[in-house]
């Protein structure tokens, strides 16, 4: 309960922190409700192309008369639902990792860190499109390992330097004296207080996937499976040139600012995070 | 210690080599079986179907795997990156060299003037925190700094080249220009550019401004500053002497590694803007399914990402004689 309030007088304080907030928990309503409210798939008018704004039309219509409005909305299903699996499997990989690698040094740390350092070295965009031509990708969740594959690596370094300074500490010293055995100390009283660093992670890995899987959508190098916003993009480019053509600006402008709202409020939201997990910073709250 | 790091750079090139070559050749349905199993189906006997295969592709499918890799290695270590697949008859390793000039003056100069600007700009923030300058900076570099190039590349050809036509849509040149050293092509390869280099510079000099901006900072509470001040050093003088090349210094190290980022990044520009580099040719690779070229194309950006991460640190190296190659590994 202090938590909450904790939290609530941090996002009260700050404007921007609040409407990140908000704007956050309607994309997630949106992901998780978004297509109930279109249970006959995305309206549409054949005769009313490239529509502008209108009450039946929100944002307009697309190259074939769909309902841009209801692919956004459709759409942030996959989209939010790849981000967060992909989310959740680099933080799995990089702090698996990174805890190994800080906690039992040696031949382990040398193996983990040559490994890392490869993969950090490695561009990410042409790895995964090499990796998308290869590999036959369908559905959220391959996709989602795909975006993890490279996306470790920063995160495994930071939690394995956070490891070598928390492994000297005395209550560490004192579990081992204690034979708590490598494991629970590891995962039990070191990871722990990581946690809050993990966390602020978790949301800017979110907006890395999202960027991921937008990208090899619109480049068209994953097999367009569903309605989502990176598809939208690679259609206003590839079909019947509407790219080219001035009418098409809200069926373009409509997933760019879903992207970019998407990536300014996670961006935002972390920071606010930042303020409730830093003690130094939590102070200046306290009423 | 040098030679150490250098070995290193070639221990990360051959694990790029290796993992390119298992990844495509691995894969049920790879390129090669497949084109064989193409052959085959058309009537010529295998013998003759096998040796088509070694020549597209360079690699004996009879052969045993560990066989093909060895011989995969040395014929990358010759220079020989096979035959594209949809361009017939024409080398991987010719078509890289007709893509890579334009990939390294869009790259370079985006690299140059988003640094430049970056680093200006920087500076005055730092100056200036908290005045309404550095209060609209922070923010907008921090949101272009994590938007990927492919956003600001459609936002600017759809502004400049679809609702107000100030530049060309696509292509590197105009038609109907005469390639060479003449006014009116080299006016024309700018004005193409322009679009292509503005999208790189939106989407990298926020970052060059967040990381001037706090290397400056840091720099201006060191006591080597204030002992300046105390001496009644003028202030102008004191930024160009002791503040910048102080706080511009860590900055280059970024700036070698972000060329090679950079390379990685040209496949989406390049695309948009329908412009002839690496990064276009890697997009037509990928959806022709033109597995040498993909290859030739993948090592070649790798490897100018570890010899830059390679320049990098010796460049630190000269450039900050504190620093010595055991710190930087």
């Amino acid at each position: 309960m202090n938590a909450l309030r904790l939290l609530w007088s941090i996002l009260r304080k700050k404007p921007s922190y609040l409407i990140a907030t908000i704007i956050l928990v309607f994309f997630a309503f949106l992901a998780i409700f978004g297509p109930m409210f279109y249970p006959n798939g995305v309206p549409s008018n054949p005769a009313d192309l490239y529509a502008p704004p209108s009450w039946q039309w929100p944002l307009g219509t697309d190259y074939a008369g769909n309902s841009t409005f209801a692919q956004i909305v459709i759409g942030a299903r996959y989209v939010l639902s790849v981000a967060a699996l992909a989310a959740v499997f680099t933080m799995f990989i990089g702090v698996t990792l990174g805890v190994l690698s800080g906690f039992f040094g040696g031949a382990v740390d040398t193996v983990i860190m040559r490994i890392t350092d490869f993969i950090l070295t490695l561009p990410s965009y042409p790895l995964l499109i090499i990796i998308a031509a290869t590999v036959p990708i369908s559905g959220p969740v391959p996709m989602a390992l795909l975006l993890s594959i490279n996306s470790w690596g920063g995160l495994a370094r930071a939690i394995r330097s956070q490891v070598l300074s928390l492994k000297k500490q005395d209550y560490i010293e004192a579990a081992r004296v204690l034979r708590l055995g490598s494991g629970h100390i590891a995962f039990r009283q070191i990871m722990p207080l990581m946690m809050p660093y993990i966390v602020m992670h978790l949301i800017l890995a979110v907006t890395g996937a999202v960027y991921g899987e937008t990208g090899l959508f619109f480049l068209g190098i994953v097999p367009i499976e569903a309605t989502n916003w990176g598809v939208m993009l690679n259609y206003a480019y590839s079909q019947a040139g509407a790219i080219y053509s001035p009418s098409s600006v809200f069926y373009l402008a409509s997933p760019l600012a879903a992207i970019l709202l998407l990536q300014l409020s996670s961006v935002t939201f972390s920071d606010a995070l930042n303020d409730f997990f830093n003690p130094q910073l939590r102070s200046a709250y306290a009423d | 210690m040098l030679l150490k790091r250098i070995g290193m750079a070639i221990l990360m090139i051959w694990m790029t080599l290796t993992t390119t070559f298992f990844l495509v050749r691995l894969m049920p349905g790879n390129p090669m079986t497949l084109k064989l199993h193409t052959f085959l189906k058309q009537g010529i006997p295998y013998p003759i179907a096998v040796k088509r295969v070694q020549m597209l592709f360079g690699i004996n499918a009879h052969s045993p795997m560990w066989q093909q890799y060895l011989s995969y290695l040395w014929e990358f270590i010759r220079g020989n990156l096979g035959i594209s697949i949809q361009y017939p008859g024409t080398s991987v390793l010719s078509l890289i060299g007709k893509a890579l000039p334009w990939t390294v003056f869009t790259v370079g100069v985006s690299l140059f003037l988003s640094f430049a600007i970056g680093v200006a700009l920087g500076t005055i923030g730092a100056y200036r925190r908290n005045g309404i300058f550095d209060r609209i900076m922070s923010p907008l570099s921090a949101l272009l700094n994590g938007v990927p190039n492919y956003l600001t590349g459609t936002i600017l050809l759809f502004i400049f080249a679809v609702v107000v036509i100030w530049f060309p849509q696509q292509g590197p040149y105009g038609t109907g220009l005469n390639p060479g050293f003449n006014l009116p092509y080299l006016g024309s390869v700018l004005y193409h550019g322009a679009l292509p280099i503005g999208s790189y510079i939106l989407s990298q000099f926020g970052g060059w401004y967040l990381l001037m901006k706090s290397n400056t900072l840091s720099t201006l509470g060191q006591d080597y500053i204030s002992g300046a001040k105390s001496f009644g050093i003028p202030s102008g003088k004191i930024m160009q002497s002791y503040v910048a090349p102080n706080a511009i210094l860590p900055l280059f190290t970024n700036l070698v590694l972000s060329l090679g980022f950079m390379f990685g990044g040209s496949v989406f520009v390049e695309t948009i803007f329908s412009y002839p580099g690496i990064g276009y040719l890697f997009g037509t690779a990928t959806s022709n399914r033109d597995y040498p070229l993909m290859e030739g194309l993948f090592a070649l950006i790798t490897i100018t990402v570890i010899v830059s991460n390679l320049i990098a640190d010796l460049f630190y190296l000269k450039l900050d004689p504190r620093i010595t190659l055991e710190d930087l590994n």
